[in-house]
């Protein structure tokens, strides 16, 4: 059954096409909210949460091709509105960025799946370092493989800058790892 | 052969490379001509020249007096090496820097590196609960089936009645008419025990509706009756009749609640059969012909 076959299922109100759909693109909705929020419990309330919008709106996306497209920017949107909800109310107590990010890496989360390897610890952390334009532009073009000129829309960008600061936002990535992993190899082992 | 045609074709003449005809000419000229012996004689000894090693900073050496490090210039195409869009000519002479060039070599790792790995980055599992809470979540927006009026009001119905508490919202109901309709409870239900006590002394029995009713009718029992007469004068000949059966049936439901009441179990067995009959009473009240013709 393809992803047309499954949205119109969907739309039907066929209960089972719909758990196909979710058990299909949860881990990448995850991943997303992941990359934005940096905590493990706000991204899985958050990509549930883009699961309902998505089962509300699902007559809003006619044409299956569309749909991984408009799953990301649902997404996103809810995670940007969560990232202002929470700079508009911080935490009660402040924590470091990059402190904040190094506990996250090196923490026993058992769903960091991806980070049990040291080497993706790394680059996540190298991320973190990146502006929230070149990260976001990363996450979009270079982890989720989407197109330049849907990014631009999405991120309501020129065209023009999204090509020219794509090369340079990976760039700047390679650099940041390269110190990162200078700094890793220095250390001594424990 | 001059001496200008001689060096034009010296080089083709050390290489074998010249026709039979050429070469002659060339041989020809090299034993009349002295100065180009001579010169043939350098030229063979320069490309016996051993290669030698220069010294490794001194491209950079030259590249410093010249144009400058040429890293900045690899880094704007290192992205495209990587993804493989660059032209074949200039890869080739970027290769060329990068296996002299410890950092940009290094940054076309970590960029080859991370082509292969951030599409990996694209997924990750949120626990074994996260599909079950989205489910639970999605189940109570499940769209509702189509249904024509009748059955959805019928079906409305249904899951109204069916609630615990209906009961007790329709007691409630029920209070709130009951005491819409009397008028003020606390006025109204002041007297009630007393007007009850009076209505049983003088009559034996009392009813519900001689109690409840205004002080105008507690006199007797047949007050509700004419104070329905009076008011049903006003209404047409078919409504009069409608209301004086109505006024019958409610007289025999008090009589039944008073005989509940008095937990008189003669008089409660008797209650279907005189309901029974207060109602062909009222049958035969509102539809006389029909009953007529009957009997």
């Amino acid at each position: 059954m393809d992803l047309s076959e499954i949205l119109q299922s969907c739309r039907n109100g066929d209960e089972l096409a719909w758990e196909a759909l979710v058990r299909q693109f949860q881990a990448r909705v995850y991943a997303i909210a992941y990359h934005y929020v940096a905590n493990a419990e706000d991204a899985r309330d958050l990509a549930q949460e883009v699961f309902v919008r998505i089962y509300q709106n699902l007559h809003l996306c006619a044409d299956a091709h569309m749909f991984t497209p408009w799953m990301i920017r649902i997404t996103r949107n809810a995670c940007v509105d969560h990232i202002r909800r929470r700079k508009a109310r911080p935490p009660a107590q402040d924590i470091d960025v990059v402190e904040a990010t190094y506990l996250e890496a090196v923490g026993h989360n058992p769903e960091e799946q991806w980070a049990e390897s040291s080497r993706k610890r790394m680059i996540y952390r190298a991320l973190r370092e990146l502006t929230d334009l070149n990260r976001e532009i990363i996450l979009l073009k270079d982890i989720l493989g989407l197109p330049l000129e849907e990014i631009a829309s999405m991120l309501k960008v020129p065209l023009g800058t999204i090509k020219s600061r794509s090369n340079r936002a990976r760039l700047e990535l390679a650099q940041k790892l390269v110190v990162l992993g200078g700094r890793y190899d220095s250390e001594p082992a424990t | 052969m001059n001496c200008s045609g001689f060096e034009d074709r010296l080089e083709k003449y050390q290489e074998g490379k010249l026709t039979p005809e050429d070469r002659r000419a060339v041989e020809e000229h090299l034993t009349a001509c002295a100065f180009c012996r001579e010169l043939m004689e350098i030229a063979s000894e320069s490309l016996n020249i051993p290669a030698i090693e220069p010294p490794q900073d001194l491209a950079r050496s030259i590249l410093e007096r010249t144009s400058g490090p040429a890293c900045r210039r690899a880094r704007e195409h290192l992205c495209d090496f990587v993804d493989g869009n660059l032209e074949a000519g200039y890869g080739e002479i970027l290769s060329l820097h990068m296996a002299h060039c410890s950092d940009c070599s290094a940054l076309a790792a970590s960029l080859a590196e991370l082509k292969e790995t951030l599409p990996q980055m694209g997924e990750l599992e949120p626990g074994m609960h996260f599909t079950f809470r989205v489910l639970r979540a999605t189940s109570r927006l499940l769209p509702e089936p189509r249904l024509n009026p009748r059955l959805r009001i019928q079906q409305w119905w249904l899951r109204l009645i069916q609630r615990p508490r209906f009961s007790w919202e329709a007691a409630y109901l029920a209070t709130i008419l009951l005491a819409s309709v009397l008028g003020n409870p606390l006025t109204t239900f002041h007297e009630l025990a007393l007007r009850a006590g009076e209505v049983y002394q003088s009559k034996g029995s009392f009813s519900w509706v001689s109690v409840a009713l205004p002080g105008s009718l507690v006199r007797s029992e047949t007050g509700a009756m004419k104070h329905t007469r009076e008011f049903a004068g006003a209404l047409s000949n078919r409504q009069q009749e409608l209301a004086k059966s109505a006024a019958v049936l409610f007289e025999q439901g008090t009589q039944s609640l008073q005989a509940a009441v008095r937990s008189d179990l003669q008089e409660m067995r008797a209650l279907p059969r005189k309901a029974l009959s207060a109602l062909q009473r009222a049958w035969a009240t509102l539809f006389p012909k029909k009953a007529g013709s009957r009997q």
